[in-house]
């Protein structure tokens, strides 16, 4: 039986040591990738785009709010699938990515909602507008994540919980494009002033375009990095909770 | 503007300050499980799995 | 087919036990209806209501009331029944859970839509407000299924957290604002026809279809166990 198990559980476990290996290059690679791109992309929005015709520097503040406004999505995108997941498989792993997607998902929502109020009050001089319906549709989507990450904390690392959250997650992101119709139709078919000028209807000049693509590449490179360190620390947490257990266990044993 | 300055400081120090946050609580994590791992194998050594 | 007979005999089961249970419970009944009734006459003094703004403004009033009123009164069946157990023991037969969601979405509807049977000529009143025409049927009745079918679902969610009733209300908000939103904008073109207006109601209806059956489909996994 011995010399039967033992070849089979060395392969075993250097294929765990190696996928561990391998994800370990994997973040390193994303760190490294942030700590590059990161200077490039507040290089490029801040000086290599030309400065905006109409609005004057302030503009700038789109290669910050455009990638934070997509983000959010991808976020409880993967929330929404992760979700399912868990429902279906049941595996710990789902709930514990769909909880991190969702943390992460509030904190770039929530930068979305502050620049473009900075945005609003330093060209408009109104930091708020409910007319604008990609504002209010982002608000909307705060609070049902925000009630997403309330649940969370009203209901502990219980397995009921995890289920709980999970209909949350699909319910909410259902809820998005249901949002985004009531909303648009809300605020008339043609909105009047939409503050989130599209720079005309002509195409970006290249230089702006760079700027664009390189703030959302580093924003993503963020998301994903942000949510694996969230997804460890949820993990861990569990481990030492069980491993704390435990020690009660035994304290009470002796 | 001042606006551009706060915004692009909100968004990037906060980021960065988050993640910051995010790893003091894994490095927090992480000697808690050490310290009761410790505590485990005085009680019962050999009796705990990896 | 011997199953839909047999699922929808249990339907009306549950349904008529939760009834026998309001019944005997007036008090759910008064206070719900009271409380809306407080709410808009809050309003109107909140917003100091003329002439002019009654019918801008009623609509809105009207289905905040509802709203909140609503959310108050859903969970009204489930908290009791785990607190007892009774929960527990439905789960136990061998009962289809869509089954349980419809028979308290419907029992919740029904609650909901007689306090709003009184609450709406109130408003008409009080509001001067004519939104006493048959027009007002369909809205009332869709906008309230939306608003129930996501406050059933998450009002078994909150009964079973440590905020037990308390955080009804913060989850179902969020999600129902679509449909606040839609409810409010048919009842003001009831009053106020607008041209070249979104199709509210048909709005309210996919609302509610897609709700109901997000609900429906997701209950199972709420009561769990």
């Amino acid at each position: 039986m011995k010399t039967l198990d033992q070849p089979h559980t060395t392969t075993a476990a250097t294929e765990k040591a190696q996928r561990a290996r391998w994800l370990l290059y994997g973040e390193i690679a994303l760190g490294v990738g942030a700590l590059i791109l990161m200077p490039i992309a507040i290089w490029a929005a801040l000086a290599y785009a030309p400065t905006d015709a109409v609005q004057g520097d302030v503009q700038r503040i789109i290669y910050l709010h455009v990638p934070l406004a997509i983000l959010p999505y991808v976020a409880f995108f993967v929330v929404f699938v992760a979700s399912i997941l868990y429902l279906w498989r049941r595996d710990q792993r789902w709930d514990t990515l769909a909880y991190a997607s969702a943390e992460v998902g509030v904190v770039f929502t929530t930068l979305m909602l502050v620049t473009g109020m900075l945005w609003g009050q330093g060209f408009w001089g109104r930091p708020w507008d409910w007319a604008d319906p990609r504002l209010t549709t982002t608000f909307i989507l705060w609070l049902i994540y925000v009630s997403y990450l309330l649940l969370r904390f009203y209901t502990g690392r219980s397995e009921s919980g995890a289920r709980m959250a999970a209909v949350l997650g699909i319910a909410g992101f259902i809820d998005v494009p249901i949002v985004h119709f009531a909303v648009t139709w809300w605020r008339s078919v043609h909105p009047d002033t939409n503050y989130l000028v599209d720079n005309g209807s002509s195409a970006l000049p290249p230089a702006a375009t760079f700027a664009l693509l390189v703030s959302f590449a580093a924003f993503t490179l963020l998301y994903v990095l942000l949510t694996i360190q969230v997804y460890r620390s949820l993990t861990l947490r569990r481990a030492a909770l069980e491993l704390r257990a435990r020690a009660e266990d035994a304290a009470g044993e002796s | 503007m001042g606006y551009l300055i706060a915004a692009f400081t909100v968004v990037w120090v906060g980021l960065i300050a988050y993640l910051g946050w995010i790893a003091l609580r894994i490095r927090g994590v992480r000697l808690e499980i050490e310290t009761t791992r410790a505590l485990l194998d005085e009680r019962e050594p050999g009796s705990e799995q990896a | 087919m011997i199953s839909f007979r047999l699922s929808l005999d249990q339907f009306w089961a549950i349904v008529v036990k939760d009834w026998r249970a309001e019944l005997r419970a007036r008090q759910v009944w008064v206070s719900m209806g009271f409380f809306a009734l407080l709410a808009l006459v809050v309003f109107n003094f909140a917003f100091d209501l003329r002439v002019e703004n009654k019918a801008s403004v009623g609509p809105g009033a009207l289905w905040i009331a509802f709203l909140f009123a609503s959310v108050l009164g859903l969970g009204r069946t489930l908290g009791a029944e785990l607190d007892h157990g009774s929960m527990d023991r439905l789960l136990l037969c061998p009962v289809e859970r869509q089954v349980i969601y419809f028979a308290k979405l419907l029992g919740n509807v029904v609650f909901i839509l007689i306090v709003q049977a009184v609450a709406i000529p109130i408003f008409a009143v009080i509001y001067d407000v004519p939104v006493l025409t048959p027009g007002i049927i369909p809205i009332v009745a869709l906008g309230t299924l939306g608003i129930a079918a996501v406050g059933t679902l998450f009002a078994a969610v909150s009964a079973q957290t440590r905020a037990r009733e308390a955080l009804a209300p913060l989850l179902t908000f969020p999600l129902v604002i679509p449909v606040v939103i839609a409810a409010v904008k048919a009842t003001e073109a009831l009053v106020q026809p607008v041209a070249n207006d979104a199709p509210w109601l048909g709005l309210l209806l996919a609302f509610a279809i897609i709700f109901v059956s997000v609900g429906a489909l997701t209950f199972q996994y709420v009561v769990e166990e």
